[in-house]
C-alpha cells in the first residue's frame, strides 16, 4: 500500500495550521487521521492525486472543519486542570491537612487584627498575592514564546496550564479589589475573619496550581508524547 | 447517515467497548472498526469520534500514547482501570435500553 512520504506529512501539518490549529499536539492526531484516510484512498483509486485525496477527506470534518475539535479539546483540558485542582484542594479542607488551613487563617485574622488602620495590611498583602499571579503568568508566556520560537511548536496542554484551566481570570480578580474595598468603613471581626479566609483560599489555589496540577500534567505530556521532553524548558 | 441521531448517545460506550476489546486504538482505526464489524451500516464521524476520545481522556478514563509509526505520530487510547469499569457500567446501560427498546417495537420481547 502508498504510503505518505515524509514531505507529503509535512504538507499536512502546514494544512492543519492553516485551518486554525495552532497546536502541535492536536495537529499530530489530525496529521495521521488525514495522512491515513488519503492512503485508503489511494488503495481504493490509485491514480487520486495527493491534493484531491485530501480534499476528500477533509470534507469529512464537515462544514467547521477542525474548530469544532480543537474547541471540545480545550475545553475537555480545562476541565481536566479544574477536576485536579479541586481534587488537591479538598483535601485542605479535611484531616490531616485542615490542620495547616485553618492555621493560616488564624495567623493571618490575628496579624489583621494587630493593625488599627486595617489597610496598611490589606493593601500590601492583595498586592504581594496578586502580583506573584500576574508574574506567573508572565513568565509561562515567556516560556512558551521562547519554545515556540526555539521549536516551532506550541502546545495545547502547555496553554491550558498557562491559564491555570481558565482559573487565571478569576484569579485576576484581584484588579477590582480597590473598586470592591471601601477604606473608610470599619472591619468587623467577621470581615477579618472572611477577608483572612480568602486570601489563604486563593493561595491554596495558586500553590495548587502552580506546584502539584501543573508540574504532574506536565508529566503526564512528557510521558505521553516523545516530542515533548525535547521542547519542555522550564 | 439517518439514523445517526439514534446512535449519537452510544458514541461513548462503542468506544469503550472497542478498546476493552483491543489493547490499544487509534482514532481513524475506531472509525473503520466501526464501519467493518457493521457491514458500512454505521460509520463514527471525524467530528464526532474525536471531541469523545478528548472528552473520554480528560475524564481519566484513557490513557494515552503516542508512538512513531513509519515516518509520523500516531496517538493511540487505550482503557485505564476506571475505564474498564465505566465500560462494563456503560455496556449494561446499553444493554437494557436496547431491551427496553426491543419491547416497545416488539411485543414478543415485552416483559412479563
Amino acid at each position: 500500500m502508498e504510503r505518505a512520504d515524509k514531505a507529503q506529512i509535512e504538507t499536512l501539518y502546514a494544512f492543519t495550521r492553516q485551518h486554525y490549529v495552532e497546536w502541535y499536539d492536536v495537529q499530530t492526531e489530525l496529521v495521521d487521521h488525514l495522512a491515513n484516510g488519503i492512503e485508503e484512498q489511494w488503495q481504493e483509486n490509485p491514480n487520486l492525486t495527493f491534493d484531491e485525496a485530501l480534499k476528500n477527506e477533509f470534507k469529512k470534518f464537515g462544514v467547521f472543519g477542525f474548530m469544532e475539535i480543537v474547541e471540545n479539546k480545550t475545553k475537555a483540558l480545562e476541565k481536566c486542570y479544574r477536576i485536579e485542582v479541586w481534587k488537591c484542594l479538598k483535601q485542605y479542607f479535611r484531616l490531616p491537612k485542615i490542620i495547616v488551613t485553618l492555621f493560616s487563617v488564624w495567623v493571618l485574622f490575628e496579624l489583621m487584627r494587630l493593625f488599627e488602620n486595617k489597610d496598611y495590611f490589606v493593601i500590601p498583602m492583595v498586592l504581594i498575592v496578586f502580583s506573584y499571579v500576574f508574574f506567573y503568568a508572565n513568565k509561562e508566556n515567556l516560556r512558551i514564546k521562547r519554545n515556540y520560537k526555539e521549536t516551532g511548536k506550541k502546545w495545547l496542554f502547555e496553554n491550558i496550564n498557562g491559564q491555570m484551566g481558565g482559573f487565571i481570570h478569576f484569579f485576576n480578580i484581584g484588579i477590582y479589589f480597590p473598586l470592591i474595598s471601601n477604606s473608610k468603613a470599619e472591619w468587623s471581626l467577621t470581615a477579618q475573619f472572611i477577608f483572612s479566609f480568602c486570601v489563604v483560599l486563593y493561595v491554596l489555589f495558586i500553590y495548587i496550581s502552580l506546584n502539584i496540577v501543573s508540574p504532574k500534567l506536565r508529566q503526564k505530556l512528557s510521558k505521553e508524547h516523545p516530542e515533548y521532553n525535547l521542547t519542555f524548558k522550564m | 447517515m439517518g439514523n445517526s441521531n439514534l446512535y449519537k448517545g452510544s458514541l461513548t460506550t462503542i468506544i469503550l467497548k472497542l478498546l476493552n476489546e483491543h489493547d490499544k486504538m487509534y482514532g481513524y482505526e475506531i472509525t473503520q472498526k466501526v464501519k467493518e464489524l457493521t457491514k458500512g451500516e454505521l460509520y463514527i464521524t471525524e467530528g464526532a469520534l474525536y471531541p469523545s476520545l478528548h472528552k473520554l481522556e480528560a475524564e481519566g478514563l484513557l490513557d494515552v500514547e503516542v508512538l512513531k509509526v513509519d515516518n509520523r505520530l500516531r496517538k493511540y487510547y487505550k482503557l485505564t482501570e476506571e475505564g474498564t469499569k465505566e465500560t462494563v457500567s456503560k455496556l449494561a446501560e446499553l444493554e437494557n435500553y436496547i431491551k427496553n427498546m426491543r419491547a416497545l417495537v416488539n411485543p414478543k420481547y415485552r416483559f412479563e
